[in-house]
């Protein structure tokens, strides 16, 4: 291939990265007014839907509980029943670091998990086993919350440490080494080259990917979701303690498929950008200094959204009615 | 391969507008302006009944059959209480000017099924002509947004009083900017927009009378 055939499609690359990007701009800030007014009115359909499921339960029986998941699952589903800053942390994650589809879809899916055990288990303890109020569950809810806030903080800190110190090996590889023509060893699995220590260094990787994702599961999951505690109160008030925790669970199913599909477009979209990358020219060797550039960017983007969180879960005004 | 994608890229738009965002609580509005035999504005009548799940976060384990008057009863006065330094959610112009409202004095609470019922009269400081070839308008909005508090239906904003003969009263739906969309959109439950978000979403009744008969 010529460098200007390669020069030429990364061209195209890159305008096809922009491009999507101005689109997803332009989605974002251009919404129609009636279609964003109708999300927001369907938050208060979901609610309503969600009572009705559970006084339907209340009138007929368990044997209405069906109508209950299902609409507990739409909720998590399209209200993404809390998670904000998870699927914004897991999909800037999955996107600045090295990680394949599977792996993207489980962290999604058990992020999803721990957060209703947490809802569950701070419900549970606070009000079931302490006899406290609501209030004070609400308040140790959010105490929970800025920890995970703090947590995800931290989790960025690490990120970002441990892709700069990768980063300045390698340049201090490339300045030693720059005559050479083999620039990159321990490219990961994309690499072109298949080095003698490639094997154990890209199951180094791995593991310390997997540490990686655990610890973002915790981060991300200490915070329980504002819906789910809705619900077990609600389940509470009405005496279908069971089934507000069965609802929690299946809102944390229906999250899990957001966030799974978030997590899938990101591990494609890196994957799109590295195929790219690699037929450029300088294709390789440069490839593994940009990864590591972008695994720095991402980490420090991510501990960027925990302190931010962090400082806004710091000022919470008082409502009159609460 | 690539129908898979679209329908990812799909889902993810879908799912990147609401994100445990406000509001956090919904308030079924009945209102009514008073209108004294002068064609005088006194106040406003407002009957909230709140939604079933901050009901039941309120009430604290307490089931709503269940719940004792005199604990609605301390609830309602201590909500009024607060609710004074915000005007009661109440803002009310007439020509233009906004009327400065009176403390309000008494309530009426009880249980409408699962949801909590509360029911006052926001007085106008001083009593203010608003009838014939007066443009009064009103809104209960709750500032932050947290809440977010709309009329059953058109008829649930009425104009009465014995100076309301003949008056009419209009529905004007809000029409938030998509700004405060968005905005509202990422808040969760313990973050603010501020306290002029809500205004942003509030409906307004706005009040019409004949003019004086011949």
């Amino acid at each position: 291939m010529s460098d200007s055939t390669a020069l030429s499609r990364r061209g195209v690359g890159l305008a096809v990265l922009v491009l999507a990007a101005m689109a997803l701009a332009a989605f974002a800030a251009g919404l129609p007014d009636q279609l964003s007014w109708a999300i927001q009115n369907g938050q208060r359909s979901f609610h309503h839907l969600l009572v009705s499921a559970m006084q339907a339960i209340k009138a007929q029986g368990l044997a209405a509980g069906g109508g209950l998941i299902a609409a507990s699952f739409a909720y998590g589903v399209f209200h993404a029943a809390g998670p904000g800053h998870g699927k914004l942390v897991i999909s800037t994650y999955l996107a600045t670091n090295d990680a394949n589809l599977r792996r993207g879809i489980a962290l999604s899916t058990v992020a999803a998990l721990v957060q209703a055990l947490t809802a569950v288990v701070a419900v549970g303890a606070v009000v079931w086993l302490l006899g406290a109020s609501n209030r004070t569950a609400q308040t140790a809810a959010m105490a929970l919350e800025q920890s995970s806030y703090g947590l995800v903080a931290l989790f960025g800190a690490v990120l970002s440490f441990a892709a700069g110190r990768r980063l300045l090996g390698r340049l201090r590889r490339h300045a030693g080494d720059a005559s050479d023509g083999h620039l990159d060893h321990d490219d990961h699995h994309h690499g072109h080259q298949a080095c003698a220590h490639g094997p154990d260094a890209a199951s180094l990787a791995g593991t310390r990917s997997l540490r990686q994702m655990v610890a973002l599961v915790l981060a991300v999951g200490l915070r329980p979701c504002s819906g789910a505690i809705l619900v077990l109160v609600f389940a509470e008030a009405a005496g279908l303690r069971l089934a507000g925790i069965a609802a929690v669970f299946a809102m944390a199913a229906g999250t899990a498929v957001t966030v799974a599909s978030l997590a899938a477009l990101a591990v494609h979209a890196r994957r799109l950008a590295l195929r790219l990358g690699a037929a450029a020219p300088e294709g390789g060797g440069r490839l593994g200094l940009w990864l590591d550039g972008v695994a720095l960017a991402g980490g420090l983007a991510i501990m960027g959204f925990g302190v931010i969180l962090f400082q806004a879960a710091r000022v919470i005004a008082a409502h009159p009615l609460l | 391969m690539r129908s898979i994608a679209v329908i990812l890229v799909c889902a993810g738009c879908l799912v990147a507008a609401p994100a445990g965002s406000h509001p956090h609580a919904w308030i079924d509005l009945e209102s009514g302006a008073l209108l004294d035999d002068q064609g005088r504005l006194t106040g406003i009548e407002i009957d909230w009944r709140f939604d079933a799940f901050y009901t039941a976060f309120v009430l604290d384990g307490t089931r709503p059959d269940q719940a004792r008057q005199a604990d609605l009863d301390k609830l309602a006065a201590e909500n009024i209480g607060n609710l004074k330094d915000y005007s009661y959610f109440t803002e009310i112009e007439v020509d233009g000017q906004r009327q400065a409202v009176a403390p309000v004095d008494g309530f009426k609470t009880a249980m409408r099924g699962d949801q909590l019922w509360l029911h006052f009269v926001v007085p106008v400081a001083t009593p203010v002509a608003a009838a014939a070839g007066h443009r009064l308008r009103y809104a209960v909005y709750d500032p932050t947004y947290f809440i977010e508090i709309r009329h059953v239906s058109k008829q649930a904003a009425r104009v009465t009083g014995p100076g309301s003969t003949g008056c009419q009263t209009r529905l004007v739906e809000p029409r938030p900017p998509m700004e405060a969309i968005a905005l509202a959109a990422g808040l969760d439950m313990s973050e603010s927009g501020g306290d002029s978000l809500g205004r942003l979403f509030a409906e307004w009744v706005t009040v019409t009378c004949p003019t004086a008969p011949p």
